[in-house]
C-alpha cells in the first residue's frame, strides 16, 4: 500500500523541485512572450521550443514544455475573446440574441 | 487515445504480482491511469460525434468556402514541412540561423507588415531564447554557424 503511495506521490515531489519550478516559470515566460508575437500560434510556438529541449533532462523539459503550452493556450483564448468583443463592439446590429 | 489506453491498460495487467509487500502492487497506478486514459478517450469521442452531428450543414460548400479549405489544408502541411525541415536544420547550421530563418518565415507569411519589423522580432525573440538557455539556464545549443 506505502509503496502505492509513493507511486502517485513521488511525481508531484519531483515536479516541485526548485529546478522543476523554476523550468516551469520559465515555461510560462516563454509561452507569455511567443504568443506576444504577432501571427504565432500555439502549435508554432511549441515546435520553436521542442529543438530546445533535446539537451535537457527529459523530466525538466517535459515539465516546461507543459508550462509552456499552459501560457500558450490561455494567451489564445484571451486573444479570440478579445477579436470576438471586438468584433461584436465594431458591429452591434448582428450581435447574436 | 482509446487505442492507446488499452495498449497501456494490457501493459499494465502485464506486470508482475508481488506476492510479499505491498498488497496492491505495481499495476495499481498504471491501471487507474489506463482507465482514466480510457474514460476521456470515450468521452472525447462522444462529444466529436455529437458536435459533428449538430454543426453538419445539409448544404454543400460552396466553391469559394471548398477554395479556402483547400488553402488551410495547403498551409497546414506547408507549415508541417517547413517545421520538419526547422528540426532537420537545427543540428547542422545551429539555434540562432535556423530559428531566425524558421520564425523570420512564419511572421512574413502570418503577419504581412513591414518585413524589417518581421525580422525584428524573430532576431530579438532568437537572441532572447538563446542568451536565456545558453547563459542563464547552461543548456547547450548547438552555435553552428553563428557564435552570439
Amino acid at each position: 500500500m506505502m509503496d502505492s503511495w509513493h507511486g502517485i506521490l513521488h511525481p508531484l515531489m519531483v515536479a516541485g523541485t526548485p529546478t522543476n519550478l523554476l523550468y516551469t516559470l520559465i515555461g510560462v515566460f516563454i509561452g507569455t512572450m511567443i504568443s506576444h508575437l504577432p501571427g504565432i500560434g500555439p502549435s508554432a510556438g511549441m515546435a520553436l521550443l521542442i529543438p530546445i529541449t533535446f539537451g535537457m533532462n527529459p523530466t525538466t523539459a517535459l515539465i516546461m514544455l507543459a508550462a509552456l503550452m499552459v501560457a500558450l493556450s490561455f494567451w489564445a483564448k484571451r486573444k479570440s475573446a478579445a477579436t470576438l468583443r471586438a468584433a461584436q463592439t465594431q458591429a452591434p446590429a448582428q450581435r447574436v440574441p | 487515445v482509446v487505442t492507446g489506453a488499452l495498449v497501456y491498460l494490457r501493459a499494465a495487467t502485464n506486470l508482475e504480482r508481488l506476492q510479499v509487500g505491498d498488497v496492491l502492487g505495481p499495476q495499481v497506478f498504471p491501471t487507474i491511469v489506463a482507465v482514466l486514459m480510457l474514460c476521456s478517450g470515450l468521452l472525447l469521442a462522444w462529444e466529436t460525434w455529437r458536435k459533428e452531428n449538430k454543426t453538419t450543414s445539409p448544404l454543400p460548400l460552396s466553391g469559394a468556402a471548398a477554395a479556402e479549405v483547400r488553402r488551410h489544408r495547403l498551409v497546414l502541411l506547408a507549415m508541417a514541412a517547413w517545421t520538419a525541415l526547422y528540426y532537420v536544420a537545427f543540428e547542422p547550421i545551429g539555434y540562432v540561423a535556423s530559428t531566425l530563418v524558421y520564425l523570420s518565415a512564419l511572421l512574413f507569411y502570418f503577419h504581412r507588415v513591414n518585413p524589417l519589423i518581421n525580422i525584428g522580432y524573430a532576431a530579438a525573440f532568437t537572441a532572447a531564447a538563446y542568451l536565456l538557455f545558453t547563459d542563464f539556464l547552461q543548456v547547450v545549443l548547438p552555435a553552428g554557424i553563428f557564435q552570439l
